[in-house]
């Protein structure tokens, strides 16, 4: 055996060869069994970025099938909900090149819940079953309600409603969610933090 | 001399607290009204009880406290309610919340108040009653409920109380003023507050620039064991946090309170409060403010009543507007501007201070930071505020919480010392609301998503279940049958794969509508150069959407066949036909959305591509009619094929038939109004060569609706002809089970016509609108409107008592529930689709009006181009629906022919004839992207390139006619196999 | 009156970056006059005409950086950095020298970086150490004291020397430093050479000590105004009289002794003008003790067993390098946390 080696090298170096390679198939077969890693946390991890309106404006039909989608591939701009912020984590978490997002820009940012005007409600259910997340209550031939604090803001229930009494409003800026904007930077001017005058007289009546 | 401990930084600001300590307190003179906030503190705020109306007295509780966190709100004069609702608070956003307005009647009349008699023996429960239901809160500024605080107690061991008396913000004199004035108050509230929290020591903490009040307090506190503590004055050394620190030399832990490390901190106002409500009982109904700043002539300490207008105290105080720079509630560090003059005086404004331009000159503008490390200096928190600010200002929050954001106290020491005048506190202000703002909304995300979750959960169960249902009953029916006769198993799996191909067929379907809905909005945004380019993409996500589609009616149809077919294989050249019926239709409806898309690209096109885009517009014109020709061709073999083996099929054709032609009757007079509404349009343009293509086009228009008009005489004509043997079928046969679908059907056409008589009179107020206005055009547009809707209305009206006459005849069959469950199904999402489609039409015609009253002409014309895009579809989807109703209704009558066991054969049949049809529409494509090309080479103009392209479209057509051929020799030897 | 929304404070310290700036400038003036009275005409020439292209070439940049050069100008950040320059540069250099300076302290150093705050190395001597590797010759002849000299130098010789063609300043004018005499002495012993007192005379020595002194003046009444803090200047000084002393004490013969590192060459100068500048210093306290530690090391290794005589300039580049790094692990403990967090990772 050993002579008929030494006299074929060729023959040595294709056993050395298969040897080796038979000995590493076996390693990552072994790896690939004992480290096997359950589900696909990448596609957690991108579910958790994005905003769960499960608006479907993205194309898909919620927001973990866009997660999945974009772990195979899909441009991570879909997601005017989420907005530049998201797209930005996801091109964080995924090393991939930001990139402008895929919508109306006046629209982008503006947080919006939906309000049905409840004397024009026929009770027909259908925003009910429209909703992803269960936001809106009603029954049948009763007037339904949006439940603000649930409603993502996702547009879904607009479209089936057969009387059009559903409004997406933005969401109302109150003393409780009113903050500080950014400052304007190096050499803002103050006038523009001016926002209204009042003449004397109407300070005082005129009187001092 | 006990020891003081220092913290790092701070500031020594010019203190300019001279000017308001030369008199006196006084009591500001009683306010004309007062206006409270139900919101003066931290927590939720307070409950109104009281109405419009009411008359007060001082001193009245009229709003509760609401929860453990809130505190109640007293009247604070005499007099009537005349308002609850939103008023201006003073809050640096300068927006309203809700508050009570109290006219005064001048009176001053006050409540019974009740004193706790005997502090001293009184238990702990009394005093903290007596302090929670005068509505006493954090003077200072935070607001925080006192009674709440004076409770920490019971949750901690609690060794030394600190009285606050620091009042480190230049210019404020109120703890001051009232230290000198109220000492033994002040004391006798230390006291109580011993009482209840009962430490070892009790420390009032103060600093030394108020020789006078220390003087005060020492012989105010000589015999009890009370300490004033005097500390160096230095900026912000009032924080409760450095207090502590300065007194104790213990930190309050990060995110923690002074409780954890065992000691309660209150100001000194509060504690005369507390003072007043238990031996006087009386509520907090008014407090000490400084009035000061150069602007105002009286600069003083004044008593004043909760709710005061500012503007009454500025009269009192000799306010200069002109002299002022700002209005400032609170001190110069920390306190806010205000933004009117309206708002009232709240338990926590200490100072109203009103600043000359020498004093409070305009800041510099914000210039780069020079990392001077000045501010760091400075903060008594110990930060590094100029990390902070390149973060803020990048928007880094995170990295701006692990530098410990939220343990600034915003106190402006470094902004004060900032060089380069950098507002570094609403910097930290911005980026604490956004952090604040970012974990809301991913809470609110995570809730989202567990709803989601919830929601897809429960429809899948729900869906579970009632397959279950649906196969136990099935599985009932089939051994029933198998123990009467042999015959064949039904077949759920193939319908299960079925509809699974055909959930995936729409899901795709929605992306290509998307991306064709975003190909028309880039094409309608895009200048000329690239509208071609446009067009073509438009086109390709055209072809996509009608591919699928074709696909989709495929499945789905050979999905509702599969179940058909398994008991009865009578059905199949029925459901063929139908599907490629569907697919002409859908060809058609495709083909018209180009036809008019090219109108439109003509109105809107100038003179040079004029030429090019008529082409387009007539080969899409001559496309749509050959697709109706071949419609037509094809309708009649489903209208004669069937008619001989079940009459009701044929009937069902028929109509089928006859709504496809009235559509296309509907259509061709919808494109002559159209025109002419263009023609009008070039006719006010004065474009002679334009108002000539109108004219034409309006007659070609016309052409194509007189055609559309003798077919749809035709079709009635055979219809008339051909209802009574159905009838009769009908009629033979006995159904009561199919009723209450019926009676669904028919609500559901209820409240459509309900619906479309909300339109009218929606249209009819639109009319007078437009009359009062007196602008004759848009009258005329409202009237056409209203006739259109009108003519809807009837048709749904039409179709409801079609409805209510198919229901007063009986059906047949009742051994078919699962195929008419799964038809059920199918026709519910119908009716959604219609509704929806409905819905799509008053939204474009409301965007139509809008166009219309903002007067843009082109607007109105792209409007009403989708107006009618969106009536095509709601037809489409009508048509469909239509078309499901009546299969639902021939349904039973096909499955209770007798069943013979040739299911292979037939199913082998079923799927050369899908192949058939795949094979056609690819061929047809292909047709399609020839022709296209064609165009675009014809437009070059190269001769060679041309004669090449034509051939190429010709071998296409060839191709497409044999597959065409083939599809329909297979579906004539499916018919005649029946 | 208007109603304003401007948060809070709403009161300033009136000491903005202009003015900083300024006193600084102000208290370079002691040390200018100094190195004047015994070194000529040189040094104000180097500066103004520092200060001349200098300013120039920072509103040319800002231009077309499409900033308005106004406010920046304003601010004298770009003067101060051209009269620390000026003062560095050697008396008498020629004028293209003083420009190729100012252009690579302005344009480069600082403004191609993102102007003033965002430069990670002090301008001028990253300008400086250009120079030196560039330019050695003109960049080591420092002028004879005047004095030295039988006449002192005039003006008028000043100026032609300044902008005259001869490339470089008339021998009899310049000679080596100190510093750079020590570290070329070759084979002697340090007491042997100090003996050459013909070539080293005391009047030099004084020279140098005196111009070093009035520059320290300038520099207390800065921390005195409290443009700085203590911490660089005492850590910087400090390692630096520790390292000498010890090694002065060890092998005097060898070794220069802590007179001569602390009171010749650009020690003094550096230690309250150069390292301070808090662009590119570390931040916090504690930081810049390790800053100016660093400073102390390197000038006494650069200067002992390196090839340049002396190596303020390279030591400040080299410890604007490790700035961010000493920053990253040197964070103040905040009020109410238990210890100081290292770095900007999260703790968890």
């Amino acid at each position: 055996m050993t002579e008929l080696l030494s006299q074929h090298p060729v023959l040595a170096a294709v056993i050395g060869l298969l040897t080796l390679a038979a000995l590493f198939g076996a390693m990552l077969g072994y790896a690939s069994i004992r480290f096997k890693v359950e589900g696909n946390p990448i596609v957690d991890q991108i579910d958790s970025l994005l905003p769960q309106t499960q608006c479907g404006q993205c194309g898909h039909p919620g927001c973990h099938p866009y997660a999945e989608a974009i772990a195979n591939g899909e441009d991570i701009n879909k997601c005017p909900p989420g907005g530049e912020s998201t797209m930005e984590a996801l091109a964080d978490l995924l090393g991939r090149d930001p990139m402008p997002l895929d919508a109306d820009p006046d629209t982008i940012g503006v947080k919006k819940v939906a309000y049905i005007r409840e004397d024009e409600c026929i009770g027909c259910t259908k925003c009910i079953m429209a909703c992803p997340v269960d936001a809106i209550v009603g029954a049948t031939k009763l007037m339904h309600t949006v439940i603000e604090s649930e409603c993502t803001g996702c547009d879904l229930c607009v479209e089936p409603c057969p009387v059009d009494c559903i409004d997406m409003l933005p969401v109302e800026t109150t003393v409780k969610n009113w903050g500080w904007n950014r400052p304007q930077g190096p050499n803002a001017r103050f006038e523009d933090q001016i926002f209204a005058t009042s003449s004397s007289s109407s300070v005082t009546g005129g009187t001092i | 001399m006990r020891t003081l401990w220092d913290f790092h930084g701070g500031i020594h600001p010019q203190e300019n607290k001279q000017q308001s300590v030369q008199q006196p307190i006084t009591k500001a003179p009683l306010p004309s009204k007062v206006v409270l906030p139900l919101q003066q503190h931290i927590g939720a705020p307070a409950e109104p009880l009281v109405n419009i109306g009411d008359s007060v007295k001082t001193g009245q509780l009229i709003a509760r406290a609401d929860g453990f966190i809130s505190a109640n709100i007293h009247a604070s004069i005499s007099g009537t309610i005349t308002a609850i609702g939103e008023h201006p608070i003073p809050h640096a956003s300068g927006m309203d919340d809700l508050c009570i307005t109290i006219e005064s009647d001048g009176k001053d009349e006050w409540t019974m108040l009740e004193p706790v008699s005997d502090w001293q023996n009184a238990d702990v429960d009394t005093l903290l009653q007596a302090i929670s239901k005068a509505g006493i809160v954090g003077m200072g500024g935070a607001g925080f409920p006192t009674a709440v605080k004076a409770r920490t107690r019971e949750r901690h061991a609690i060794d030394t109380l600190v009285i606050n008396a620091a009042e480190c913000e230049p210019y404020i004199t109120a703890d001051d003023m009232a230290m000198r004035t109220y000492p033994q108050q002040l004391v006798l509230g230390a006291q109580i507050l011993c009482k209840l929290v009962d430490p070892s020591s009790c420390l009032i903490g103060i600093e030394d620039n108020k020789p006078e009040a220390i003087k005060a307090l020492q012989t105010a506190t000589q015999g009890t064991h009370i300490d004033v503590v005097v500390i160096p004055t230095k900026y912000p050394s009032g924080g409760e946090k450095q207090l502590i620190q300065i007194l104790t030399g213990r930190e309050v832990p990060s995110g923690g309170l002074p409780a954890d490390i065992g000691v309660v901190c209150q100001n000194v106002g509060t504690a005369i409060a507390i003072a007043k409500a238990v031996t006087l009982g009386e509520p907090l109904i008014s407090r000490i403010t400084t009035l000061t700043g150069n602007a105002m002539t009286r600069r003083q300490n004044v008593e004043v009543r909760l709710g005061t207008p500012i503007r009454e105290l500025l009269e009192y105080a000799g306010f200069n507007a002109d002299r002022a720079s700002r209005l400032i509630m609170g001190g110069p560090m920390m306190g806010f501007t205000l933004t009117s003059d309206q708002l009232p005086v709240v338990k926590t404004t200490n100072c109203l201070l009103a600043p000359t331009h020498q004093e409070f000159p305009d800041p510099e503008p914000e210039s780069p930071c020079i990392r001077c490390g000045m501010c760091e200096q400075a903060c008594p928190a110990d930060l590094l505020p100029q990390q902070l600010h390149w973060f803020a200002k990048a928007e880094e929050f995170e990295k701006a919480q692990l530098f410990n954001l939220f343990d600034c106290i915003e106190c402006g020491a470094c902004a004060y010392v900032c060089p380069s005048s950098i507002p570094l506190v609403q910097y930290y202000r911005f980026a604490k609301t956004e952090i604040r703002n970012e974990q809301e909304e991913a809470k609110k995300a995570e809730r989202a998503k567990i709803r989601f979750e919830q929601r897809q959960a429960r429809l899948e169960r729900e869906e579970a279940e009632k397959i279950a249902a649906r196969n136990a009953r099935m599985a009932a029916a089939a051994a029933k049958t198998s123990a009467t006769a042999s015959t064949s198993a039904p077949a759920p799996a193939a319908n299960g794969l079925d509809e699974a191909a055909a959930k995936k067929l729409k899901i795709q379907r929605a992306a290509a509508s998307v991306a064709l809905k975003k190909a028309e909005k880039a094409l309608a945004e895009a200048t000329d150069d690239n509208r071609s380019k446009l067009e073509a993409d438009l086109k390709a996500a055209q072809d996509k959407v009608t591919t699928i589609d074709a696909q989709l009616s495929g499945s789905t149809s050979s999905g509702s066949s599969v179940p058909a077919t398994a008991p009865a294989q009578a059905s199949n050249p029925n459901g063929l036909d139908e599907a490629a019926l569907k697919k002409l239709k859908i060809q058609r409806a495709a083909a018209s959305v180009a036809l008019k898309k090219a109108e439109k690209a003509l109105a809107e096109a100038s003179d040079e591509d004029k030429a090019k885009l008529e082409t387009d517009l007539k080969a899409a014109q001559e496309k749509v009619s050959d697709i109706e020709k071949q419609l037509g061709i094809a309708s009649a073999p489903t209208a004669s094929a069937p008619a001989q083996a079940a009459p009701a099929a044929a009937n069902e054709a028929q109509a089928k038939a006859l709504k496809q032609a009235k559509i296309a009757v509907a259509a061709s007079k919808a494109a002559i109004k159209k025109a002419e509404k263009a023609l009008i349009h070039a006719q006010r343009d004065n474009d002679p060569d334009e108002v000539a293509a109108k004219e034409a086009a309006i007659l070609t228009a016309k052409a194509n609706a007189v055609k559309a008009e003798e077919k749809l005489k035709t079709l009635e004509e055979h219809a008339k002809a051909a209802p009574p043997p159905s009838s009769q079928a009908q009629t033979a046969s006995a159904a009561q089970s199919d009723s209450a679908d019926q009676e669904k059907a028919l609500k559901q056409a209820k409240i459509a016509a309900a619906a479309s008589k909300a339109a009218i009179r929606k249209a009819e107020k639109a009319l007078t609108a437009a009359q009062e206005s007196g602008d004759a055009e848009q009258v005329a547009a409202c009237e056409t409107k209203l006739t259109t809707v009108k003519e809807k209305a009837q048709q749904a009206a039409d179709k409801l008592a079609a409805l209510q006459n198919a229901t007063m005849q009986p059906k047949a069959d009742a051994a078919t529930t699962d195929a008419v469950a799964d038809q059920e199904k199918a026709l519910k999402q119908a009716k959604i689709a219609a509704a929806a489609s409905k819905a799509a039409i008053r939204k474009a015609e409301k965007a139509l009006t809008a166009a219309q009253e903002s007067g843009d002409a082109e607007q109105v014309a792209a409007c009403e181009a989708k107006l009618t895009t969106t009536k095509e579809k709601a037809q489409q989807a009508a048509d469909k629906l239509a078309t499901l109703q009546n299969t639902a209704s021939t349904e039973p009558n096909t499955k209770a022919q007798p069943s013979t066991p040739t299911d292979s054969a037939a199913d082998a049949q079923a799927k050369a004839l899908k192949q058939a049809k795949i094979i056609a529409a690819a061929t047809k494509t292909a047709l399609k992207k020839a022709e296209k090309t064609l165009a675009e080479t014809e437009a070059s103009g190269d001769a060679q390139a041309i004669s090449d392209q034509q051939a190429v479209v010709e071998r296409c057509k060839t191709k497409y006619s044999d597959a065409a051929q083939k599809l329909e020799q297979l579906t004539q030897s499916a018919g005649s196999e029946v | 009156m208007a109603f304003i929304r401007v948060s809070s404070p709403h009161l300033h310290r009136p000491l903005s970056t202009r003015k900083v700036m300024q006193t600084v400038i102000l208290a370079t003036l002691p040390g200018l006059a100094t190195l004047t009275w015994l070194f000529g005409w040189g040094s104000i020439i180097n500066v103004l005409v520092a200060s001349a292209s200098g300013l120039l070439f920072e509103a040319i940049i800002l231009k077309m950086r499409r900033r308005n050069p106004l406010p920046a100008l304003k601010d004298n950040s770009a003067l101060l950095t051209c009269v620390l320059l000026g003062i560095a540069l050697p008396p008498l250099a020629p004028w293209w020298l003083v420009v190729t300076g100012t252009f690579v302290a302005i344009v480069i150093a600082k403004q191609l970086y993102g102007g003033l705050g965002n430069n990670p190395f002090n301008p001028a001597m990253a300008a400086y150490a250009l120079l030196l590797i560039s330019f050695p010759v003109e960049m080591t002849q420092w002028v004879t004291p005047a004095s030295l000299l039988d006449n002192g130098i005039s003006l008028g010789q000043s100026i032609t020397a300044v902008f005259g063609s001869a490339v470089n300043v008339p021998d009899a004018f310049t000679m080596a430093t100190p510093l750079d005499g020590f570290k070329h002495k070759g084979m002697l012993m340090a007491d042997e050479y100090w003996r050459q007192s013909n070539f080293l005379p005391e009047k030099i020595w004084q020279a140098w000590a005196t111009a070093s002194i009035a520059f320290m003046l300038g520099g207390l009444y800065l921390l005195w105004k409290r443009i700085f803090t203590w911490h660089i200047p005492v850590a910087m000084l400090g390692t630096l009289t520790v390292l000498s002393l010890l090694f002065y004490g060890a092998d005097a013969s060898n070794y220069a002794s802590p007179y001569v590192h602390l009171l010749s060459g650009a020690t003094l100068f550096g230690a309250f003008f150069i390292a301070t500048d808090p662009v590119t210093a570390a931040t916090s306290n504690k930081g810049k003790i390790w800053f100016g530690i660093g400073i102390g090391v390197l000038i006494y290794v650069i200067r002992t067993w390196g090839s340049y005589p002396d190596a303020v300039a390279f030591s400040v580049l080299l410890m604007n390098f490790a700035a961010p790094f000493i920053d990253y692990y040197t964070q103040p403990r905040s009020f109410g946390h238990n210890k100081a967090r290292k770095g900007i990772k999260n703790e968890k």
